[in-house]
């Protein structure tokens, strides 16, 4: 109730304010009940009862254990609780506190509840971050007075802990314990690490068995990171030859020859090497792995020598490693991997390419990206856009220009327009204006990322000239799309307006009419209304298209009048899905008003189709008069399920 | 040495080649032969492990020949996906992961168990040999996640986090248009997470004591957590509205869009050096999770960063505000200020990120080649652990200050202890 806020009492208003105030502070007791209380109600809390007394029981401790008095008062309620009569859940509440907040006080009532089923788990959390070495011995004590599942939990207590004290303790247990016992007291060495652990551990490795020594091992591998942290490359070595020796199983050997490898300083090549060119398919699995940690740029040579004699998998292993290093030192063998017998080798080899070619695997690159088919192909094309450098960008302006093959000619035609070469915006230009139809439409998708503005007009001039109609529609979006790059809205379209006033070719001023509509520049507008009137069949049908791609509302009552007036059933199909699509394009709109609008559209239709995109956007409008729409609909046999749905949603959004 | 490598590396004639060999496993009808396969088996099928098996089942050079789970209704859902995939009986079903282990034949595991499990399991996958696909958060506790990597690089598996969203387009362009400098320098980033408890399982208010299902092995299921009874809206799906067991929507989400805006930043093998968080939570019932959370975050380079769930102000996902416009990256949308900075292409020439468009494409990929994957064990732990600290920073009431250098808290000893859980016996983390 700290926050409450209360205004000051004036003269006149004293009864009130003193009536308030003690209303405030029965509320305050209530609100902040003592430590007592809580626990007094806590000590009879049961798992499964309402978890109100613990969330008032946490929020108390964390308002009451910063200040060092508070907080020693606070832990010796806490002990005295965990002394006298409670529940096991509340003791649990209670040491999940001790965690942070014990000190070597609780120790001795933690200890007295380590024995016992129900609660040695709080006391182990308790005491588990207690400093100090109280709670190594208070845990220490508890191993000889505990078995199974309660000695298990100290065991790992002390690992946790990290208790070094402990040492002799568990590494009796590995020796003399069950199974499961010996087990979590290998782990708990390893955790504890140090060089007494490794020693103890180290020994123990050599009669352990089963699963023990798998535990022991893998705590080994643990302390061999220690010491190769601390620089003992002598003793960690010693730890992976005998743990490399120790046959538990290969994933544990694949880990210590790794580290036998790290510790071997200046042998670690050599071991590689020999791994590399054995008869080991585990170990030559490893030192690949080894690889990018032992060799720079100046010997991965020495590994690069035995690729030839490694299997198909092993090789798109190396392969992938070799990203890391320069080109000189890899290229070599990867270009040559690229001619594998086996094809996924070539496929990787092709992928490795991006991060390791330079501009003399372009043709390569193009090459297979032209021929190739699948995988092959996919990681050709992806590395010859994705390489890095201008070296790069210079190689596929040569091939560009140098290339007789017109497939290969394509793919550099591509990399052009996908890696952004600025410097080929004009030969694309040119393909577009004079060169062969399979390279032309590859040449007007690569200059959408490379024209702007200023080409506008040499864009322009290249329409008309283009006969095919996909080409037509490339080049539209693409002058569209440049279009729209300028920043002023309503000099989009001063380019397109300024050709279309001078240009007589009905053809070509068709296509300049639908090139104002995907741009969408209003100023555009009382161009195609004057085409449309003109009535020639192609200029009206590009002006009622020029409508139909408005991307905004302002074109709106142009489609509705064509989807009213036209005789041509497919202008009247595309008008009225426009006019759908632009009320949908007005969400700020009167409701009742938007649904006015689309209960016109769906008289001027008998098609499911568009009766179906009515049904889609009316929920957007809910109102009783879209409702009504919706619902009118749901006995149409083939549209009443998009009925149902919409009348559903428009039921959820008004709350009915 | 597994079955795929045994088959390497040993002539056919030399195993007794069986006289009758079906064209699937011979790597006709367009599948990798048998001896090319990724050999799977999933683990947890009560929320996003059926999603991933299906997933991994599309893959053709997939075979999954085990399932395994504590709740014998959903191992049985789980091995009727593999058997009417293969058209046979013969994935296994196991209700003991112990048993699981025992298996030499495996390359990889798909694990999507509860929070608290996750380290545990994914060490004994590591120690097994086996490649890892993990969902996130990576681990329960923070110092759990240093020990999973630790063990991820000692037995040198393949690790895969199941922070999918770097696997998706949008995702990738905002973060190469962070990277590429388009905004500028970056003043301030956002990231908004989801609010409150969310019912997946309709057992909300199920509270009630009453013994475990027989199907289920409750005792496992509880594992190295702190006891707590059965009830039903304890388990499935909605564990993780319960501290022991997951750690809220924070949590849940901290590993997709925090990951996203370390990866935009170049964060992730680093973290923030100052965390300071205020939460709300229902006070009743079981749910002890936050339900409205804020942290205030600092990086070294002076970076703030806001994480909130429950703030409308903080729009849900990754936004990086900078000195030339802001980008916003989300699964609902994509938005950049100017707006056409959206489409800007990034040339090969400038950053680019690790590209992937199939989370899980990319991971069998790397399975075959070692390569990391694009959502790897260690940047999984980096953006969880803001999480951790998150969490630790709300619970403590203080900012906690951070060395993400060597992962210590620093002059806060009641924090430090914070960053480490307790196991219930007998239960003990691996080495």
């Amino acid at each position: 109730m700290s926050n409450l806020k209360m205004n000051k009492p004036g003269s006149g208003v004293l009864r009130t304010a003193a009536l308030l105030a003690g209303l405030f502070c029965l509320i305050a007791a209530q609100a902040a009940p003592s430590l007592d209380a809580l626990l007094k109600d806590l000590a009879v809390f049961q798992n499964g009862g309402t978890e109100e007394v613990l969330h008032a029981f946490r929020a108390y401790v964390r308002a009451h254990r910063d200040g060092a008095e508070e907080r020693e008062s606070l832990e010796t309620k806490l002990d005295a609780f965990l002394a006298g009569e409670a529940t096991p859940a509340s003791k649990m509440a209670v040491c999940r506190e001790l965690r942070t907040i014990g000190t070597e006080r609780s120790v001795p009532v933690l200890a007295g509840l380590l024995a016992a089923a129900e609660t040695t788990d709080a006391a182990r959390y308790a005491l588990e971050k207690i400093p100090g070495p109280a709670a190594d011995k208070a845990l220490i004590e508890a191993l000889v007075k505990t078995s199974g599942s309660i000695k298990l939990g100290i065991i790992q207590s002390l690992g946790g802990r990290k208790s070094q004290i402990a040492m002799p303790e568990l590494a009796e247990l590995v020796l003399v314990g069950d199974e499961a016992t010996a087990g979590a007291a290998a782990t708990a060495l390893g955790s504890v690490g140090g060089p007494d652990a490794s020693k103890a551990l180290f020994n123990l490795l050599g009669v352990a068995s089963g699963e023990v020594k798998s535990r022991t091992a893998s705590s080994l591998l643990l302390c061999g990171e220690e010491l190769l942290k601390n620089k003992d490359t002598k003793a960690a070595a010693a730890i992976y030859d005998r743990v490399f020796g120790s046959k538990v199983s290969e994933p544990i050997r694949k880990a210590a020859f790794k580290g036998k490898v790290r510790a071997s300083g200046g042998a670690a090549e050599e071991a590689v090497l020999a791994a590399l060119g054995g008869r080991d398919g585990s170990l030559r699995e490893a030192a690949l792995d080894m690889i990018p940690e032992v060799f720079g740029p100046e010997s991965i040579g020495r590994a690069t020598a035995l690729f030839p004699k490694l299997i198909p998998a092993e090789k798109i292993r190396f392969l992938s490693v070799l990203c890391g290093y320069p080109k000189d030192a890899t290229l070599p063998v990867i270009k040559a991997a690229t001619d594998s017998p086996d094809a996924s080798v070539r496929v990787e080899a092709l992928r490795v390419l991006e991060k390791t070619g330079d501009g003399s695997v372009v043709g390569l690159l193009a090459e297979r990206a032209a021929r190739a088919s699948g995988p092959e192909q996919f990681a050709a094309r992806t590395s010859l856009l994705g390489m890095k450098g201008a070296d790069i960008d210079q190689a596929v302006l040569d091939l560009l220009a140098a290339a007789s093959d017109e497939a290969v000619k394509a793919v550099a035609v591509r990399a052009v327009g996908e890696r952004s070469i600025g410097a080929g915006k004009d030969a694309l230009i040119s393909i577009v204006r004079s060169g062969p139809a399979v390279l032309r439409l590859e040449a007007i998708r690569g200059l959408k990322g490379l024209a702007g503005p200023e080409d506008l007009s040499a864009l322009l001039v290249l329409l008309p000239g283009l006969e095919d109609e996909t080409e037509q529609e490339e080049m539209q979006n693409l002058i569209a799309g440049v279009a729209l790059t300028i920043v002023r809205p309503n000099a989009r379209a001063d380019a397109v307006k300024s050709l279309l006033a001078v240009t007589t070719d009905l053809k070509a001023r068709g296509s300049l009419l639908r090139v104002l509509g995907k741009i969408g520049d209003d100023s555009g507008l009382p161009l195609i209304r004057k085409a449309l009137a003109e009535g020639n069949p192609d200029l009206v049908d590009a002006a009622v298209r020029a409508f139909c791609d408005w991307p905004t509302s302002t074109a709106k009552d142009d489609v509705m009048a064509v989807a009213r007036t036209s005789a041509n059933p497919v202008h009247k199909v595309l008008a009225l899905q426009a006019f759908i699509r632009m009320i949908e394009l007005e969400p700020y709109r009167n409701p009742a008003a938007a649904a006015a609008d689309l209960e016109i559209a769906l008289k001027l239709t008998s098609r499911p189709e568009e009766k179906k995109l009515v049904l889609g956007v009316l929920p957007r409008f809910a109102c009783p008069e879209a409702r009504a729409i919706a619902e009118s609909l749901l006995n149409d046999p083939e549209v009443k399920a998009e009925a149902a749905i919409a009348v559903a949603r428009i039921k959820e959004r008004l709350g009915s | 040495m597994r079955r795929r490598d045994f088959l390497k590396t040993v002539p056919a004639a030399a195993i007794g080649f069986p006289s009758i060999v079906s064209a699937s496993a011979l790597g006709l009808e367009g599948r990798p032969p048998a001896s090319d396969r990724i050999v799977m088996a999933g683990v947890g099928f009560g929320m996003m492990g059926p999603g991933n098996m299906e997933a991994f089942l599309s893959k053709d050079e997939v075979q999954w020949v085990a399932v395994c789970d504590l709740d014998k209704n959903h191992l049985a859902e789980a091995k009727a996906m593999a058997d009417t995939k293969y058209g046979n009986k013969s994935c296994a079903a196991y209700t003991n992961f112990d048993e699981l282990l025992k298996r030499r034949d495996l390359d990889a595991v798909s694990l999507a168990v509860p929070d608290h499990w996750h380290a545990i399991l994914s060490i004994e996958s590591a120690r097994a040999g086996w490649d890892i696909y993990g969902e996130k958060p990576l681990t329960h506790s923070l110092r759990e996640g240093r020990a999973l990597c630790d063990a991820v690089k000692r037995y040198g598996r393949v690790w895969q986090t199941g922070s999918w969203q770097r696997s998706v387009e949008d995702f990738h362009r905002a973060c190469e248009l962070v990277r590429n400098g388009r905004i500028g320098k970056i003043l301030k980033i956002e990231v908004g997470l989801p609010e409150g408890h969310y019912d997946f399982a309709r057992t909300f208010g199920q509270e009630a004591i009453v013994p475990p299902p027989p199907e289920l092995d409750y005792e496992t299921w509880v594992g190295p957590a702190p006891y707590a009874p059965y009830c039903k809206a304890r388990v499935h799906m909605n564990w993780r509205w319960n501290m022991d067991f997951g750690g809220g929507q924070l949590m849940d989400w901290i590993g997709h869009h925090l990951d996203i805006a370390h990866w935009g930043m170049g964060w992730d093998l680093t973290g923030p050096v100052e965390v300071a968080g205020t939460a709300e939570y229902v006070k009743s019932g079981i749910y002890n999770s936050p339900v409205r959370y804020k942290l205030d975050v600092k990086y070294a380079d002076g970076t703030p960063m806001v994480i909130a769930g429950g703030y409308p102000e903080i729009w849900m996902g990754a936004k990086w505000i900078g000195e030339r416009g802001w980008i916003w990256v989300d699964r609902s949308g994509f938005m950049t200020e100017p707006a056409g900075l959206r489409n800007e292409r990034i040339g090969p020439n400038e950053v680019r990120l690790y590209r992937s468009r199939d989370h899980y494409r990319n991971f069998l990929d790397c399975v075959r080649t070692r390569a990391l994957t694009i959502a790897p064990c260690e940047d999984a732990h980096r953006s969880a652990s803001v999480g951790h600290l998150g969490v630790i920073a709300i619970e403590t009431g203080r900012k906690i200050l951070w060395d993400p250098a060597t992962e210590t808290i620093i002059g806060d000893p009641d924090a430090e202890k914070l960053l480490s859980r307790a196991y219930r016996k007998p239960w003990q983390l691996p080495a």
